[in-house]
Order: structure tokens, then sequence, then C-alpha cells
């Protein structure tokens, strides 16, 4: 089942000197604050519209010197956390 | 202050009074002589009689009832806030394990401009209606969010015409690097909660009533000429600070209430801008002279070279 994500609006990014940033609107959540990698930001970036997940993996090939399926590995892992966080919404791809 | 101002409860009973909490006027006035307010002295340094207020307080005593309006934040059980349809908010402080009553409202209209602040019978002191933290606080740290400027978990120091961040949680040594700074000449703006605004290039740290344990305090401001993360260590030594490091710091160390996402925006959008417009450095030290007069030395040169 092919599944796409978007962001939600309770975080926002800033790249800040050499730290890329995503930010907690509101105190009450479990991360008010986390580090996100070079790649991360870049997928960060895809999810300000709905993305599949297969996009974002491939925008991860195409950008960085990476296999496709080290890329699949890692963007699974990264929506896993930003779910954890309720920093994405997702749903399944129906057509 | 005479002694014939002294109230009979450690205060200063008085009908109205405005304080000048950074750039954040706020007009107080008891809705009835026989609740008159009670200003603690520590407040009566920032009081800025005749300044055209930003928000004007009503105080009065009552039993009034949390709005009938859904609960938009809550925080830690400590204290919610409602809002309603109109765009008038609530700050509700409920009685620890007592459900359904309160220790006191603050009811903001639209635009924050009135408030009505009402308490129970319970908290009078002497008859009279105490004022301070954290009501004061709550709204100044509303206001700042729509003026740009927001309250840190810093102390602050002027000296020389500048003023040095040190900024920390509680038991970093905010208090002791002040205490340590007010016996080598410098003045104490706080001990514990800076307002930073920023104007332009400009980024300045105003004094606030809000103390630490070393209770001193200013309603002064002066220009930020440096900031130091503290880091209690065996030796004294500064290091540069990335800005995005820096950040992250001073993000969890900010006073906000976070009930208003433009507001929670504008301070994340300063903050990116005080990092990247001040020397920030972490101040490694041991509670001496010696560490204060590094971190002065060190701001010093830093605005030389600038």
């Amino acid at each position: 089942m092919r599944r796409e994500h978007i962001r939600s609006d309770a975080y926002v990014y800033r790249h800040v000197g050499e730290e890329h940033l995503l930010i907690a609107l509101r105190r009450d959540r479990v991360a008010p604050l986390l580090q996100l990698t070079a790649t991360a930001a870049v997928l960060w970036e895809r999810l300000g519209e709905w993305t599949p997940t297969s996009e974002l993996t491939g925008a991860l090939v195409e950008r960085f010197d990476v296999s496709p399926e080290v890329a699949e590995a890692d963007v699974d892992e990264f929506l896993t956390q930003l779910a954890s966080i309720d920093a994405i919404q997702s749903r399944e791809i129906t057509s | 202050m005479s002694p014939g101002q002294l109230g009979r409860a450690n205060g200063v009973r008085r009908e109205s009074i405005t304080l000048g909490i950074g750039p954040i006027a706020i007009h107080f006035v008891a809705s009835s002589e026989d609740h008159p307010l009670l200003v603690q002295p520590g407040y009566l340094a920032f009081e800025r009689a005749g300044a055209r207020p930003d928000v004007a307080v009503e105080c009065s005593v009552g039993s009034a009832q949390p709005l009938v309006a859904p609960v938009v934040f809550e925080s830690n059980g400590v204290w919610e806030l409602r809002r309603d349809a109109w765009g008038r908010e609530q700050v509700y402080f409920p009685a620890k394990g007592c459900v359904g009553q309160h220790l006191f409202t603050l009811t903001l209209e639209p635009g924050v401009q009135r408030a009505q602040y009402v308490t129970v019978a319970t908290r009078l002191r002497g008859g009279a209606i105490p004022l301070g933290h954290p009501i004061d606080e709550y709204l100044v740290s509303r206001l700042l969010g729509r003026r740009r400027g927001f309250i840190l978990h810093a102390s602050a120091i002027a000296s020389d015409g500048r003023a040095l961040l040190f900024v920390g949680h509680s038991g970093a040594g905010k208090s002791t690097v002040a205490e340590i700074a007010d016996r080598a000449g410098g003045t104490v703006l706080t001990d514990e909660r800076t307002i930073v605004t920023i104007d332009g290039s400009n980024v300045t740290a105003w004094g606030t009533p809000w103390h630490g344990t070393y209770a001193a305090c200013s309603a002064d401001h002066a220009p930020v000429g440096a900031g130091f993360l503290l880091v209690q260590d065996e030796r004294d030594y500064l290091e540069v600070v990335d800005p995005g490091v820096a950040f992250s710091e001073c993000f969890v160390r900010t006073v906000q209430p976070t009930a208003d996402r433009d507001e929670v925006i504008c301070t994340i959008d300063l903050l990116q801008q005080m990092v990247s417009r001040i020397p920030l450095y972490s101040l490694h030290f041991q509670p001496t002279a010696a560490a204060y007069s590094l971190a002065r030395e060190h701001a010093t040169s830093a605005v030389a070279g600038c």
C-alpha cells in the first residue's frame, strides 16, 4: 500500500548557523526542539505538500550519494520519528 | 520610599499603579476602594507614573468562573488558557487539589489592551489585592510577542555601557554571577529573567522585577554586548558558540506561554536575529570574580573588534 505524507503545523524549521532545527510551536510537545541532519532537512522541505514515500526516497537518491535501499530505510526511520511527535500527517494513496 | 508608604502586609497600598517592565507599560487599577492594590517593594523601581499603558488591568475580588470556552492551552496543570469565539482569552489558575475552584483569573480582551484580574478573597493580604508574578509576567510575555521582544532565563549585568547576558536554567549560576558582578561594580539588571528586544540592528537587555536567589534587579536597560551560556567547570575559559547551538540553548530558556502561534514564531525569528547579531560564548567557570572579569574583558574586546 502506498502512503503519502505532509508536515503538520505544530513545528517550524529554521537553519541557524550550522544547525537544522525543527522547533515546536507549543511547549506541551514531547520534543520542543529537534536537530535535523542536512538530509532530513531536505525531506522536511519536501513535506511542505503531500508527498509519497517513494518520492522522498527518490529525492535522497537524486541529491545524495546513497543507494535506493539505504535511502528507503532512512526515509522510513525519519517518517517514524516525525509521526511519533505528531510532526506529520500520513494517509494511504488509493489511486 | 518613606516608612509612611509601607503597608501592613509588606508592600505599598495603592488604588492604581502603572508599571514599566521592559518596553511594556501596564496600568493596574483597583475596582473598589475596599480592596486596594498591594505592590511589593521590589516593584516600585518599575513604577512609570504617567506612562501611556499598553494594557489596563482592572483588579477585583470575587468568584469569577472560567470562561465558557474551550481550553486551548494547559501548562502542566498549573494554569490553563481558554479562548472564546469573540477572541477573548482567560488564564485560569485553579486551586491545587480543588477541582473547579480557582485562585484567580486573568481575562484579556481581544487585542490585549484591556484585562480583568479577579482573585479569591483568601488570597488578599490585609484586605489588599497582591500584584506581581505571575500576572505581570504573563501580560508582558504576551505583549512582547507582538512587540519584537521576549523573556529569557538569563541574568543581565550592565557594565561599561553594555549588557552582558548570562544564560542558564535554575542552578546554572545566573544569580551567582550577578552577585559577583554586583560586587565588582556592575549594575544588575536582573539575576533571573531578562527581557530582550530587537530594533533594527540593536539588541537591548531590560531588567525585570522577577528576580532569582540574589534578589537584585533594576528597571534600566542597555545594548547587549555579548551572551554567555553558563557551564560550571573546574577552570575558567570561553568557547565561541555556533549560532545554531546558541539558538537551541536560548530557545529552551525563553519564557513564553506558547498560546499564540504568531507570537511564538515572532519569538523564534527574534531569537534567530539575536544569535546572529551578538557574540556568543559558552562560559566555563568557577564562581569567582575572575570568571566575571574574563567575560567582561572578552565582551569589551568583541565590541572593540566590531
